[in-house]
């Protein structure tokens, strides 16, 4: 569902005007991405709104035009404008037109001429693979938690202890037991 | 993995009825309602039933103390939280009911799991993987990792302190559960610390004791004022007034250093230089008398000498006689005239038989031999010549009577003209020529024979030359020898050394029967032993400066009285020092003594033992300061990739593209760690969101945190998350991406999670609605709210 090889086409001829509006759309199941390379800045503003308007007037007004071609009314409520520009564009802007909330979700996005037309929705959320991340298994067991404790000890009878596996559920008559072996290994010494 | 199927609610928060919700299809659960429709006591019921606590109510408060709040005011029974989980590989069904104690039901309640009771430790078996159940708590860590709430967003980003946020993130990932070290270090130290305790007590009282013996032991019948009167009083009966020295020593020191036996160390060492001496004057008085005694057998002992010198004298006349008469025998065997002349005529007998055996030798030379073989290739030859010869005549008259035959006068091959007449000439000069080669090898073979005839007549010569002058010499020599023996001289000195020969033998004889060897060997040692006697006798005066031996009995007179007096003075020390060790042993043998020593000895013991617990005590609070540490440290290095993600979510959902990037840097400001929030921009600017962000930008810093820790969940076995209104204040735009985000976290991951939602506007509900309608929305609707409970009208869409 979220593979951009999954999208097909829109296949329909509409009225010529219209036709210079967008560039492509494309479609699936629960989407429609309606694509506009716009090459100059000032012709942004304008475009904008008449496509606005077309997929007002065509996608949201028209039951039978969607029943015919996507099969599913609710598809009105996944409608993304996405404008492809040629030219840079100030932060301001971009958020004024991502931020309106009019007709549909609007998306800008800078035209890269090694991408395909299709290929410049890979950049929205929507079609973007989990990142290669590093495996997580990180959660370190108690063994290599105790291995990093102990090198804070020279003492090699509290290292011993610690490393035993059951270190973390020894009762207190336990440790008291450990004392008093403890104590004697320590009088043998100071003998 | 498990799923929410079911849940049974009563008399638990705002629910009183029984409720009973089933969500066994659902793979998201919307909740709607307004506030205070019992949407929050959904998600407690959900908090409570897995954990046995509520997050918001953990914090001490005296107030909530005296305070019934999980039971429900209306109900009669306990409250009751059934929870049924399914997907895992077998149904799983956690039970809570709440209980009264100390006047406040804010407790873990009754648990059950599948309907038998169970100790919390229970739940880990249940709901965390086998290889992760050492590392979690699951009470701990199922906030933020399955559950979040308004209350934990505004914590996690306002609410808590550095630490505390470090705390949660240690849960998320496992490590907090290691505090459980710190707390088995404590115990460690803290039995230690009362060992050590008991030991100090014991020193103190053993250092008590001592001091009383002390002073006991200074009070002894035997003190060491008393012992100084006994020695007092040792010292008027001893006259030692050579002494006095040693006395004054004796007596000006203290008792103490006394029995520490420096002074008796000293007395002891002069005493034994005074024997010392005395013993050598003994000697050197010894030794006097001896040489005295030994000066008159001197004269005896001369006479003695010159007798064995003499028999010595006699002796080496003896040595020299029998030398002669070896000389005497050898001469005689090699020189004497009849006896070699006979030699030599046997000689001269066998040598001419050498002779005749020489010359027969030569007969059968192999010199003749080859003579005979070379004769023999000589007739082959000549033999060979003849028949050659032959052959040419006949092959020469053959051709002859062939060419006479059939007269040829050219060459079949060459064509040339053939001259018969010079052919037959030549012919006949080569046949001639064969004639003369003949005849050259007859006289050769007649010179070799003359040859070989000088040859052997050299050989027999050389060979007798040879024999001959070998003669010659052992002839000359022999004669020589002979000259040099004048015979008249011979016969006489002959006849003088058989005469000396025969008295020395006699002599001989009579000195053999007197066994004279081994006299002679006793003699010789004796005179040895006088003269070493004699010598050390003359040292002897050397010493003592004696020039005669009458002096030698006056100084063996003073020698004598000066030792006597010293042997007194040795006697009287000696009972004194026997005295003075009574009186020591007396006073070690005292029992308060004996003891005062084993207080000592135990006190030493104790202390060492306190020093070696103080040591485990240092080391063991050292470690305990560590843990935290080590958990820190663990970790932010556990911590990286799951900031890696909530970077990537966090960009996703971007409320705030001016600071894009979204981290934390941990501090060691608290030895438990500190976390402190960062966000950044492409210029590397950052600030904290903590104290810079609105209310939805931090629900959405939260929120990708959130995500990246229920996506990397890999501990878990429960797969359901719960988000208790998480739109709350967020803009359209931000539910949009927020929507998307989940959309994103749906189909990326193989077993995605079962989401809970629940959201107080009904826009927004609406919206969710559409935009998951590809999903298994199952739609919980807040409807109202009485004293039975919720009104909660449930759909699917």
């Amino acid at each position: 569902m979220n593979r951009l090889a999954d999208l097909k086409k829109l296949d329909y001829k509409f009225p010529e005007q219209i036709e210079n509006l967008f560039s492509a759309i494309y479609y699936n199941d629960y989407a429609i991405f309606v694509l506009a390379r716009i090459e100059a800045c000032d012709q942004l503003t304008d475009q904008r709104e008449q496509l606005e308007n077309f997929i007002g007037g065509y996608f949201q007004n028209k039951t039978n035009f969607i029943k015919q071609h996507f099969n599913d009314l609710d598809i009105i409520w996944d409608i993304y404008l996405i404008l492809i520009i040629d030219f840079p564009i100030d932060l301001k802007k971009r958020l004024e037109i991502e931020n309106d909330r009019f007709i549909c979700k609007k998306i800008v996005i800078n035209y890269e001429p090694e991408l395909s037309l299709k290929e410049h929705l890979s950049k929205i959320t929507l079609f973007q693979p989990k990142p290669k991340l590093p495996q997580i298994n990180q959660h370190l067991n108690e063994t290599a938690f105790k291995k990093e404790l102990i090198k804070f000890t020279p003492d090699q009878q509290l290292k011993n202890f610690i490393k035993q596996d059951n270190f973390l559920f020894l009762k207190p008559e336990e440790i008291d037991q450990v004392w008093q072996e403890w104590l004697k290994e320590g009088k043998e010494c100071t003998d | 993995m498990y799923r929410l199927a079911e849940m049974k609610v009563k008399n638990f928060r705002g629910f009183q009825k029984e409720q009973s919700l089933d969500f066994s299809k659902a793979d998201l659960v919307l909740l709607v309602g307004n506030n205070g429709y019992g949407k929050t006591s959904f998600f407690d019921a959900v908090q409570w039933g897995l954990t046995g606590t509520i997050k918001r109510y953990d914090q001490p408060d005296r107030e909530k103390n005296s305070e019934i709040f999980l039971r429900n005011h209306f109900g009669s029974t306990a409250g009751q939280v059934n929870l049924q989980f399914a997907g895992g590989t077998s149904p799983l069904t956690i039970s809570r009911e709440t209980e009264s104690r100390y006047g406040n039901d804010y407790n873990d309640g009754k648990l059950k799991i599948n309907g038998e009771s169970a100790a919390e430790a229970e739940l880990k078996k249940h709901l965390i993987k086998a290889n992760h159940q050492a590392d979690f708590d699951f009470a701990r860590s199922f906030n933020f990792s399955h559950l979040l709430s308004q209350e934990l967003i505004n914590d996690f980003v306002r609410g808590s302190k550095g630490k505390d946020r470090y705390s949660l993130l240690s849960n998320l990932v496992g490590l907090k559960n290691y505090q459980t070290f710190t707390e088995q270090l404590k115990i460690m130290k803290n039995i230690c610390k009362e060992k050590q305790s008991k030991i100090s007590n014991k020193i103190t009282r053993l250092e008590k004791e001592e001091i009383t013996l002390k002073e006991k032991t200074n009070t002894l019948a035997l003190s060491e004022l008393k012992l100084s009167t006994k020695f007092k009083a040792i010292q008027l009966k001893m006259n030692l007034s050579n002494l006095v020295n040693y006395d004054q020593k004796l007596y000006s020191g203290s008792l103490e250093d006394f029995l520490k036996e420096k002074k008796l160390q000293i007395l002891q060492q002069q005493k034994e230089q005074e024997i010392e001496k005395l013993h050598k004057i003994a000697q050197q008085q010894e030794e006097l008398n001896s040489l005295e005694k030994q000066s008159a057998q001197l004269p005896v002992w001369r006479e003695e000498l010159n007798h064995k010198q003499k028999k010595l004298q006699q002796l080496h006349e003896l040595s020299q006689v029998q030398q002669l008469l070896e000389k005497y025998n050898f001469i005689t065997a090699n020189y004497y005239t009849p006896v070699k002349l006979t030699s030599l005529k046997e000689k001269i007998t066998l040598l001419s038989k050498k002779l005749t055996e020489i010359n027969a030798s030569f007969d059968s030379d192999d010199l003749k031999a080859e003579h005979y073989l070379l004769e023999k290739e000589f007739k082959k030859i000549e033999k060979m010549i003849n028949q050659v010869q032959q052959l040419k005549n006949r092959i020469l008259s053959d051709v002859r009577d062939y060419l006479d035959k059939n007269p040829l006068d050219y060459c079949p091959v060459c064509l040339n003209e053939i001259d018969w007449t010079a052919l037959r000439v030549d012919l006949t000069e080569r046949i001639k020529d064969d004639q003369q080669l003949n005849t050259d090898l007859f006289s050769e073979r007649e010179k070799l024979q003359q040859q070989l005839a000088l040859l052997e007549e050299y050989f027999d010569k050389q060979e007798k030359q040879q024999q001959l002058q070998q003669f010659l010499t052992k002839h000359n020599r022999a004669a020589e020898m002979i000259a040099q023996l004048d015979l008249v001289q011979s016969e006489k000195l002959l006849e003088n050394l058989k005469e000396k020969q025969e008295k020395l033998a006699k002599q001989l004889m009579e000195y053999e029967n007197n066994d004279f060897e081994k006299e002679t060997t006793v003699v010789r040692g004796e005179i040895a032993q006088i003269k070493q006697q004699i010598d050390q006798f003359k040292e002897k005066l050397a010493d003592f400066e004696i020039e005669k031996v009458e002096e030698l009995k006056e100084l063996y007179q003073q020698k004598t009285e000066q030792f006597n007096h010293s042997k007194l003075v040795v006697n009287d020390l000696a009972e004194k020092e026997t005295a003075l060790q009574k009186i020591i042993e007396q006073y070690q043998n005292q029992q308060d003594y004996k003891k005062l020593l084993q207080v000592r000895d135990n006190l030493n013991k104790s202390k060492q033992q306190a020093d070696y617990y103080q040591s485990k005590i240092n080391e063991l609070a050292n470690l305990e300061k560590k843990v935290p540490e080590v958990i820190n440290q663990l970790t932010e290095k556990t911590l990286e990739p799951y900031q890696e993600l909530a970077n990537f979510i966090y960009q996703k959902i971007n409320p705030q593209p001016l600071f894009p990037k979204l981290g934390w840097e941990r501090t060691s400001q608290y030895a438990k760690g500190n976390l402190i929030l960062k966000m950044k921009n492409e210029q590397g600017l950052t600030i904290n969101p903590s104290f810079v962000y609105s209310s939805a930008q931090v629900n959405i810093v939260v929120l990708a945190f959130f995500f990246s820790f229920v996506v990397q969940n890999n501990w878990s076995k429960l797969q359901t998350v719960f988000l208790d209104d998480p739109v709350q204040n967020m803009d359209d735009l931000n539910i949009f991406a927020f929507v998307d985000v989940i959309r994103w976290v749906y189909y990326n991951l193989p077993q995605p999670p079962q989401f809970f939602i629940s959201t107080h506007d009904r826009k927004i509900a609406a919206f969710l609605q559409k935009k998951f309608r590809k999903l298994n929305l199952q739609v919980l609707e807040f409807t109202g709210f009485d004293e039975e409970g919720p009104v909660i009208n449930t759909h699917y869409c």
